[in-house]
């Protein structure tokens, strides 16, 4: 079974940041902009979501050469991680407010 | 004034312009290198994607030497879930009885076999005889080689798991681990000398004292007579060569008698075989200290048996007689 990821700050606005865009998922640059993190920080908290099972991910469906670029891998909350995200979110709003994870 | 530092600003844009993206490229290179080798192309092109929307050159630069600092978090976060190129090998090495007898000659003879514990970085282990096997669990070939290391004993053994790349050090045995020790000659002549003493002290005035050990295939039979009665001279051994009352050498067919010397039904009574060897060891139960013979007899069956029989108990028998006989 997979650990709990450790809830930092960060973490929280990696969250907040899926959880307010509901669409097909984000990439990791659209991610990083919105919640305004560093790739050094920003990569690891998403491959430790994703391992814990709160993230999944996957490719674009177009191919590179029909995109003339690389292509993005898109990331969006499971059902799990939606709902223990919006706990962790409850806690941390029951605890010092609404606004410490924005 | 101005102009020198215009110009310098121009040489510095120059350079900054040809030398950020060709570092950018490297720190990116060096980030994706920190990585697991099964993710390193997901994240090649996610972050070269991630690169490619970033405006600037020397943003571009800070992303890639951040993707360093990722790329060395997420290796360690990697490092517990990537299978290990090491695996344990564990060899035991036990006694195995060859299960067809008929087969070949040297079938009671116990012949060592080694059993190999095979732990795959899966969690499978895989128990085999052989030092090639496919993990049951992940499909992996394993393997094993033996290596024998400088001034290493013979009887040690160091044995190295191999997959795809080299490994460490996996198991060494300094001596099998089921294997039967065996007992060294000067122990065995030992415990029996101590046998024989308290045998002869307990007895008191005894005519004859027999001990035997038993020690694996070894058996040592002693026979002494009482200790006040020990003669002066030893007694004489008879020779075979003198034994001239029966013509038996080395090849002829004989019968064993059917008694023994001392009246009892023989226990080979009957049998035919031809003389092998003559004997001169004072441990046949039906010997009685005359000399005996080792006769192979004649049986279609494999192994051939041999019998130990005293001459005395012997019949000649004719060629014609024993072709009859055949």
């Amino acid at each position: 079974m997979a650990t709990e990821p450790r809830l930092t700050t960060q973490t929280l606005k990696v969250l907040g940041t899926l959880m307010t865009h509901k669409s097909d998922g984000l990439s990791g640059a659209e991610i990083g902009r919105a919640a305004k993190l560093q790739s050094g920080t920003l990569y690891p908290i998403l491959l430790r979501l994703e391992k814990a099972g709160w993230l999944e991910s996957h490719w674009e469906a177009e191919t590179p050469q029909e995109l003339g670029r690389p292509r993005r891998r898109f990331y969006q909350l499971t059902g799990i991680g939606a709902r223990k995200a919006k706990s962790a979110f409850q806690d941390v709003t029951s605890t010092i407010g609404g606004l410490a994870w924005r | 004034m101005a102009l020198v530092l215009a110009f310098g600003a121009v040489i510095v844009a120059a350079l900054t312009r040809l030398l950020v993206p060709w570092l950018t490229k490297r720190l990116l290179r060096i980030a994706i290198e920190r990585l697991p080798e099964t993710q390193r192309e997901r994240f090649s092109e996610e972050w070269a994607s991630h690169i490619d929307e970033v405006r600037g050159e020397i943003r571009k630069a800070a992303f890639a030497l951040g993707c360093i600092f990722a790329g060395l978090q997420m290796a360690s976060l990697l490092k517990s879930r990537e299978p290990s190129r090491f695996y344990r090998v564990r060899a035991d090495h036990t006694q195995r009885r060859e299960e067809n007898q008929n087969e070949q000659r040297t079938s009671d003879v116990e012949e060592p076999f080694t059993q190999f514990h095979f732990h795959c970085p899966c969690g499978q282990i895989t128990l085999s005889g052989e030092k090639t096997v496919t993990c049951t669990g992940c499909g992996v070939s394993l393997g094993i080689r033996r290596v024998r290391e400088h001034r290493q004993r013979r009887d040690s053994v160091t044995y190295y798991g191999i997959r795809i790349l080299p490994v460490s050090q996996v198991e060494r045995h300094n001596h099998a681990p089921n294997a039967a020790v065996p007992t060294p000659i000067g122990t065995i002549i030992s415990r029996l000398g101590s046998r024989f003493k308290a045998a002869l002290a307990n007895r008191g005035r005894v005519l004859s004292v027999e001990k035997q050990l038993r020690h694996t295939n070894t058996m040592l039979n002693v026979e002494a007579q009482g200790v006040h009665d020990i003669p002066e001279e030893p007694r004489a051994r008879p020779v075979i060569n003198e034994w001239a009352r029966m013509p038996l050498r080395e090849g002829v067919h004989v019968k064993v008698g059917p008694t023994c010397l001392d009246g009892k039904p023989h226990p080979h009574a009957g049998k035919t075989g031809r003389i092998t060897r003559f004997m001169e060891i004072y441990s046949d139960p039906h010997w009685f200290g005359r000399p005996a013979a080792m006769i192979e007899i004649d049986a279609a069956v494999w192994p051939r048996r041999f019998i130990w029989v005293s001459l005395q108990c012997l019949e000649v028998l004719s060629e014609d007689s024993h072709a009859e006989d055949l």
